[in-house]
């Protein structure tokens, strides 16, 4: 008798809340990568950002994971490929995107009201199949703090679910392991790539891969006594154990 | 020998009625009239309001068309009792229309075309579901005829009509057979040439169905009397004095004879008998517009309620759709309140789709974003049809979703985040930097010639938006911002290049004229501040 067979007999004796957990795929082989696209970090992911499985990246303040979501983003659509961003943080930004080579028009942006409709959202495109990409922005805008003065209205309403009185919530929900794990298994299911901006929290254990980046220099133009321009910036990136992969921790430099 | 085919759906009114309540099939059910001057939907059965329609169930328990609606509880003490509801029964023979025209580019519905108007429900006609096709040469693309006889029957009960189905040379012939037919919910095909050897058999009463001026069943009594003293009961009774009883012995009379003792009534009968009836089809089109609806019993004012109704009228709604290979684009949601007023809703759908579930939950954001200020007596909804997206498929560019389940998917997450919140991001008219609009998606822009990663090139830092634009306290010391403070964040200013000007719409009220700097503070961000009439905001942060 097979191992899976007496482990299905065993789990039908057991009572119905007991399920089979996640188990994100051991081996990722070079070609179920997307490639960043970044030399130094393509080769200590062994290819790129792995398909089928829930990648996270965080960073606090001017770290770079928007500027490394984007460069993504950008070589999956330049292939022809389908991506998605669900905006929880409502913080992309259509035209500098332009900048960062992505065509804005070949995306999908949606902005949930909320992280729990995020999360929603983001289990409907990964259920769909199809995407090559689907980043989810759980990172929280910057400006966290209390309403703005009404002088803030002049520029509209606030849009984004995760400010204010939802923001307490907010945290605790990206903090929790359970619906991070479907979206997991969700992925593990489709070719999709999940990549989860986040802050600093708790840590997910459904994710396959973790990048940790802190910002290391920005970068200032300042040639022939012009004014200074804002050209890039240099990030480390702390490149965590990937599951199914012998390579230890690592940290690498990029410039973005 | 051009070929007719008919479909009869038997006691019309308690289909439509079963279509629209199909938790009441196997129940005993009568239909009756609906009271006139009923102030609202609970006065609209009145005991004394005549039934126009009974189910088999009914009509097992000794209820009886004509009879009143107390006489028939006094009869069924668990009879159901339903009013004869226009709207219900409008969609009911719509969906039938829809159905031979699937089938047929010329069909014809007993009754003209299906209309919501009360006084158009009393006509007897109106309560038939009865349709007459045009299927010369149809044939051959379903097999034969049987198999043409069979599509049709199948489409008629997936839109919970049913019913039974005939084919003959003659329209009068086919309305015979499918009558006899529809008492089993069975296909009949009369043989090319054959309808007068096929009716001579017959008993002389099949021949009701087709003669002029009968005694409709669900017709007012005044005026089914009058139909009846002057149409088939008075023929019937010449006809059984002569010694009468079968179709052929009628057709091997003498026409001249016939016309002197029977009238021009009895001719028309005599031709159908021997198979010459000329009575041409009158073709009408299939409704442009795709409506359900349904009269409440009482007026509803729980939303829960409320989407248990919704979601039926989406279902059939789906099914109408399907049938015609089309997709919803958009729901026009019209609801009649008890205080007399009407509300309308436009439901927009991002995507084509025919997926009941996303369409009942746009219709449930669209109830609870505006809720109706009086209990609802009646709801409508009409489709908006668009053809479901199609798809070319690319040997250069990797397969993405199928369209059909990328447009149900999308129309599920737009409900979900609410309108306008899922799409491409399309430059908008105007020169504001955070102007932008949300278009329909359907898939990356087709390139070409794929570009390579590496190809790219480096690609600048990125910015994250801050929206709305968070207001900022700046320091300026020499000329140079110093230091920043706002809410969540602050700090001194390590690096800072600007000012950049950006003046648009200087020709309009709203004039855009703002100051940008980039300045890197001492917390380690880097923010993109600006000001403007004096006062200072700060609407990203470089990540």
């Amino acid at each position: 008798m097979s191992v899976a067979l007496r482990l299905e007999e065993l789990l039908a004796r057991l009572p119905g809340t007991v399920r089979l957990g996640h188990a994100p795929p051991a081996r990722v082989g070079r070609d179920e990568c997307l490639p960043t696209g970044l030399g130094p970090l393509d080769e200590a992911l062994d290819g790129g950002i792995p398909r089928a499985c829930l990648s996270e990246v965080r960073g606090t303040g001017s770290a770079g994971i928007t500027s490394l979501a984007l460069r993504v983003a950008a070589g999956a659509v330049a292939r022809g490929e389908w991506v998605a961003w669900v905006d929880a943080a409502d913080a992309f930004d259509p035209v500098g995107s332009l900048g960062a080579g992505l065509d804005p028009e070949s995306l999908l942006w949606v902005r949930p009201p909320d992280l729990r409709t995020a999360l929603g959202a983001a289990e409907q495109l990964l259920v769909l199949g199809g995407f090559a990409l689907v980043v989810l922005d759980v990172s929280p805008p910057v400006a966290t703090g209390g309403p703005a003065r009404d002088g803030g209205r002049a520029h509209g309403p606030r849009l984004s679910g995760v400010r204010g009185a939802h923001a307490r919530d907010a945290a605790r929900l990206v903090a929790t392991a359970q619906p991070w794990t479907r979206l997991a298994r969700a992925c593990s299911r489709s070719r999709t790539a999940l990549l989860a901006l986040r802050r600093d929290g708790g840590a997910s254990t459904a994710a396959s891969l973790r990048l940790e980046m802190r910002p290391a220099e920005i970068l200032w133009d300042r040639r022939g006594g012009a004014p200074a321009l804002l050209r890039g910036m240099r990030a480390r990136v702390l490149v965590g154990r990937r599951r199914g992969s012998r390579r230890p921790e690592r940290e690498i430099e990029l410039h973005l | 020998m051009p070929r007719v085919a008919c479909l009869v759906v038997p006691r019309f009114a308690v289909a439509a009625l079963h279509r629209a309540e199909p938790e009441l099939r196997g129940c005993p059910v009568a239909v009756c009239e609906v009271a006139s001057g009923a102030r609202d939907a609970s006065e609209r059965v009145r005991p004394h309001a005549p039934l126009v329609e009974v189910s088999p169930e009914a009509e097992r328990r000794g209820v009886r068309v004509g009879a009143s609606v107390a006489q028939a509880l006094g009869a069924s003490s668990d009879l159901v009792v339903r009013p004869l509801d226009p709207v219900s029964l409008a969609a009911a023979r719509a969906a039938l229309l829809e159905v031979g025209a699937s089938i047929s580019p010329r069909v014809e519905i007993e009754g003209g075309l299906p209309s919501v108007d009360p006084a158009a429900a009393t006509d007897p006609r109106c309560a038939r579901g009865v349709l007459h096709l045009d299927v010369d040469g149809l044939d051959r693309l379903h097999g034969s005829s049987e198999g043409l006889l069979a599509a049709l029957l199948y489409r008629s009960a997936a839109i919970g009509l049913g019913g039974g189905a005939a084919i003959a040379d003659r329209r009068a012939t086919a309305r015979i057979a499918a009558g006899l037919a529809a008492r089993r919910g069975e296909a009949l095909v009369v043989p090319p040439g054959g309808d007068a050897a096929w009716l001579a058999p017959r008993s002389i009463d099949v021949l009701a169905v087709v003669a002029d001026g009968r005694g409709e069943p669900g017709a007012p009594g005044r005026r089914r009397a009058r139909a009846a003293q002057a149409g088939w009961p008075r023929l019937r009774g010449e006809m059984e004095r002569l010694g009468l009883r079968r179709v052929g012995e009628f057709a091997a009379l003498d026409a001249s004879s016939v016309a002197t003792r029977f009238g021009a009534a009895g001719a028309r009968l005599w031709r159908i008998a021997r198979g010459l009836d000329d009575e041409p089809l009158v073709p009408v089109p299939p409704p442009v517009e795709i409506v359900e609806g349904a009269s409440l019993e009482y007026g509803e004012t729980s939303l829960e309620a409320l989407m248990f109704v919704v979601r039926g009228l989406v279902d059939r709604l789906a099914g109408r759709l399907r049938m015609q290979a089309l997709a919803c684009r958009g729901l026009a949601l019209a609801l009649r309140l008890d205080d007399g007023s009407r509300v309308e809703r436009e439901v927009g759908v991002l995507a084509p789709t025919r997926d009941v579930k996303s369409l009942a939950l746009l219709v449930r954001a669209a109830l609870e974003s505006d809720p109706p200020q009086a209990a609802i007596e009646a709801v409508s909804l009409a489709a908006l049809p668009d053809r479901a997206r199609p798809d070319q498929l690319d040997l250069f560019r990797p397969a993405g979703p199928a369209p059909a389940r990328l447009a149900t998917t999308l129309a599920r997450v737009a409900a979900l985040c609410g309108p306008g919140r899922v799409g491409r991001p399309v430059p908008s008219a105007g020169h504001r930097p955070e102007a932008f609009a949300l278009s329909d998606f359907a898939g990356p822009r087709r390139v070409d010639e794929p570009v390579p990663p590496e190809g790219l090139a480096a690609p600048a830092i990125a910015l994250r938006a801050i929206r709305p634009p968070c207001p900022v306290e700046v320091f300026v010391e020499a000329g140079r911002i110093a230091y920043l403070r706002a809410a969540g964040f602050g700090g001194r200013t390590v690096a800072a290049a600007g000012p950049w000007r950006v003046d648009a719409e200087w020709w309009s009220e709203t004039r855009c004229r703002r100051d940008y700097w980039e300045v890197q503070l001492s917390d380690g961000g880097v923010y993109r501040v600006f000001r403007e009439a004096d006062a200072w905001w700060v609407d990203g942060c470089y990540d």
